[in-house]
């Protein structure tokens, strides 16, 4: 019988409709996890009293920052799910390498960020009607412009992305060793602790800043890129290391 | 041309050689058994191959190449056992369409006339399916995909009788019609040996002999009759296995390299000849103890 | 305390993850591919449809409510102030008349001014060249400005009213103002420099300008602090 060669992006584009068809399963948590931060946006995801003269205000803030977070969320927990034993087991059942298997687990990431961010921004309008019906009032909007909803969902993918990236390489971590498990949250919390009873800004603050107080959109691009390349490279690097169904 | 070579192929888990300095290779388009013991490292060989698992020191080319990671070891091979993982949220008849993605030489018509006879609902799933029901399943998916390297680890597990006859059956008709490398472990050493042409037997993560399947039919004669003399005959042989019958009678099989004047004095004598099925011959091979299980309940 | 504060977020957000897992593992149950493509394909659907009915809601506000940005809140004022001290209120922009109104056939020579504000209430007073017996009063307030828009039209005028001679200005009752807000979502702020903790708010008092027939007398009640315009 002839053997058959075949390239890397052959194999990676076949994986990656293989795990669109596979993981599909995944867009269902999203949509139930986007209508839990819906409801609970509902009462506004802030509000502003004030009082003057003899009148008192109050402002109830509407947008889909609710949404965005839980989609955060969503997309980190999925990043973990594809690193774990059963979902790397599928891709050796079939034409795989590591390498192939990783990259299109990131291309299936991509997806899984755009289709979250496109959704969580879109849901904020969701949330504008749903307001307007069930409320019953004048809703004020500051900015509905094309050109900020495109930032909006170019910026949302990036963040969503880059926390899958976390996520993978957390979930990479763990699948080297089982003692991550405990090792990850214990080194979090334990230098939170630390740094708090040492009366230092606590790291968390520092990371914040750096993304997102970034007002440069071309250096936050710039600054969430290589993040995301750099988690990806290592857990890769990591993978291909790993022998599976041992 | 050579599937497989393997040159002191060792594999350590927890500092425990499961693989030890294992050589050996495998012609295209054989046929070849995988006989050992339960946990002798024949499942560890196979994933090597298939390159699931690194080996810790050693070589081994499958195709020329190193199997870990690579692609051209992938499409050309594939892994078949009960602990095959699908998706489970893909259904039964369209993990046969994404097979056929993956495998060049997917044979389409096969695998549905093979899935129809097995009478499986294409809508049905993976994980839901009976032990039996997913071997054949992964056997089909084995066959289907025509590899030139197919391996098959221990595939017949929990099917019954009719599955396991049916499922050599299409075996080797498809060998024929499509021949590959086929590399079969199994335990029903009896049930495959019609199939077989080679046997490679591995004893405590070693190679202990490859041969082809006549010659293992060969290789080993039983002697059946007084102890005494059955002792007298296998003088200086190791016997591989002994039994007695009642008070005097022995049976005990030793190698067979008797010339033919000594078998007729043997047969005078009224020493008993007889051919030692090669599964037996397998089991003799790879006890640890020369009276078999018989010993644990002699000795009390 | 400072432990128990320290530990509550950290259990919440293991709580809640807790939640996402088992929502993950649950749908993974019972989603089926074809459930999944058709929950997304309703989701899709309804989201898009909600986007296209968002700047209808949105854009009636716009038109009707009279939204605008008050670019420069500070200048304006002041502009306001000069204006009204200089008797120029056809050149005040339509926006911070609230009210107007005017009380004709007013016979009597003298007016008392009162005012139920006990701050004392800043009033103008334009004597008209003739005596039309006509009294004119308007109401301009530079009223609610939040984050720079212009709130003022929630706000309700003063009210005014005339029983025999005397001109009496009442304060709007206590007023609750609820409003709703959309805010650009996180990703956009953080561009756009908007906050959503702190919004810039700025109100003023309503002032009361009036016209008179050229000879009124003018009483001015407690209170009350007349400002005469000199043209």
């Amino acid at each position: 019988m002839s053997l058959t060669s075949v390239n890397l992006w052959e194999t990676v584009k076949k994986q990656y409709f293989f795990k669109l068809k596979a993981n599909i399963d995944a867009f269902s948590s999203l949509i139930g996890i986007q209508l839990l931060a819906l409801l609970f946006s509902f009462g506004g995801v802030g509000s502003v009293g004030m009082g003057g003269g003899n009148f008192s205000i109050n402002i109830k803030y509407y947008s889909a920052d609710l949404v965005i977070g839980f989609t955060l969320i969503w997309a980190f927990v999925t990043a973990i799910v594809i690193t774990t034993k059963p979902y790397r087991n599928h891709d050796f059942t079939f034409v795989t390498n590591r390498l192939s298997s990783s990259l299109s687990n990131i291309l299936y990431l991509l997806t899984a960020s755009i289709v979250g961010s496109i959704t969580a921004i879109l849901a904020g309008n969701l949330l504008k009607i749903l307001a307007h019906i069930l409320l019953d009032d004048q809703i004020y909007s500051f900015n509905t412009g094309l050109q900020e909803l495109v930032m909006g969902i170019g910026v949302t993918i990036l963040y969503v992305f880059f926390v899958t990236s976390i996520g993978y390489f957390i979930g990479t971590l763990v699948q080297e060793s089982k003692l991550f498990i405990i090792l990850i949250p214990v080194l979090f919390f334990g230098i939170l602790f630390l740094e708090a009873s040492m009366q230092k800004e606590p790291f968390l603050i520092n990371v914040f800043k750096f993304y997102g107080m970034e007002s440069t959109l071309f250096l936050f691009i710039i600054k969430v890129i290589v993040t995301v390349a750099v988690f990806f490279t290592a857990a890769i690097s990591i993978l291909n290391r790993m022998e599976v169904r041992r | 041309m050579r599937v497989i070579e393997c040159t002191d192929l060792t594999k350590t888990y927890l500092r425990k050689n499961v693989l030890d300095k294992l050589s050996f290779s495998i012609e295209e388009n054989k046929i070849t058994g995988l006989i050992g013991r339960n946990g002798v490292g024949k499942t560890t060989l196979l994933k090597i191959i298939a390159g699931f698992i690194k080996e810790t020191s050693g070589q081994v080319k499958v195709f020329s190449e190193r199997p870990y990671n690579s692609l051209n070891v992938s499409i050309n091979s594939i892994f078949v056992d009960d602990q095959m993982s699908f998706p489970p949220a893909i259904p039964l008849g369209e993990i046969l369409t994404v097979a056929g993605n993956f495998y060049p030489n997917w044979d389409r018509e096969l695998a549905k006339g093979l899935f129809d006879y097995f009478s499986f609902d294409p809508k049905s799933y993976h994980n839901r399916l009976s032990k039996g029901k997913t071997s054949t399943f992964n056997m089909i998916i084995g066959l289907a995909s025509r590899c030139p390297l197919t391996i098959f680890d221990e595939p017949t597990t929990g099917m019954d009788a009719a599955v396991r006859k049916d499922f050599y059956r299409a075996l080797l008709k498809d060998y024929i019609a499509y021949p590959r490398t086929i590399i079969l472990s199994s335990h029903h050493l009896d049930e495959i040996e019609d199939l077989l042409e080679d046997v490679l037997l591995i004893k405590d993560g070693k190679k202990h002999f490859q041969m082809s399947i006549s010659e293992l039919k060969e290789w080993a004669i039983g002697l059946k009759g007084t102890t005494e003399e059955v002792l007298n005959f296998s003088d200086g042989k190791e016997i591989l296995f002994k039994e007695y019958f009642g008070l005097n009678t022995m049976y005990a099989v030793v190698k067979n390299d008797f010339s033919e004047p000594l078998l007729n004095k043997a047969h005078l004598v009224g020493v008993e000849i007889l051919p030692v099925q090669s599964s037996d011959l397998c089991v003799y091979l790879t006890s640890e103890t020369k009276g078999g299980i018989d010993d644990v309940f002699n000795k009390r | 305390m400072t432990v128990l504060t320290a530990i509550l977020p950290l259990v919440i957000l293991i709580l809640i993850f807790g939640v996402f897992i088992f929502m993950v593992r649950l749908t993974r149950k019972f989603a089926t591919p074809k459930v999944t493509h058709w929950l997304l394909f309703i989701y899709i659907g309804v989201l898009l449809l909600g986007t296209v009915f968002v700047p209808f809601i949105i854009d009636d506000s716009l038109s009707q409510k009279g939204m605008e940005k008050a670019i420069d809140t500070d200048r304006e004022l002041s502009g306001l102030y000069t204006k009204l001290n200089e008797g120029e209120i056809d050149q005040i922009d339509a926006k911070y008349l609230m009210k107007e109104s005017s009380f004709s056939n007013y016979q009597n020579q003298s007016i008392r001014v009162e005012s139920s504000n006990n701050d004392s209430s800043q009033i103008f007073v334009e004597r008209k060249a003739n005596n039309d017996d006509t009294i004119e009063a308007f109401i301009f307030g530079n009223g609610l400005i939040i984050d720079g828009y212009d709130f003022s039209r929630k706000l309700k005028p003063y009210h005014l009213e005339l029983m025999k001679n005397t001109l009496t200005i009442n304060l709007p009752q206590q007023q609750d103002i609820n409003l709703i807000i959309t805010k650009a979502d996180f990703p956009i702020r953080q561009f756009t420099g908007e906050s959503i903790i702190n919004p810039s708010f700025s109100t003023g008092d309503q002032v009361v300008y009036l016209r008179i027939p050229n000879h009124l007398e003018l009483i001015a009640g407690n209170h009350v602090f007349l400002e005469f315009i000199e043209k």
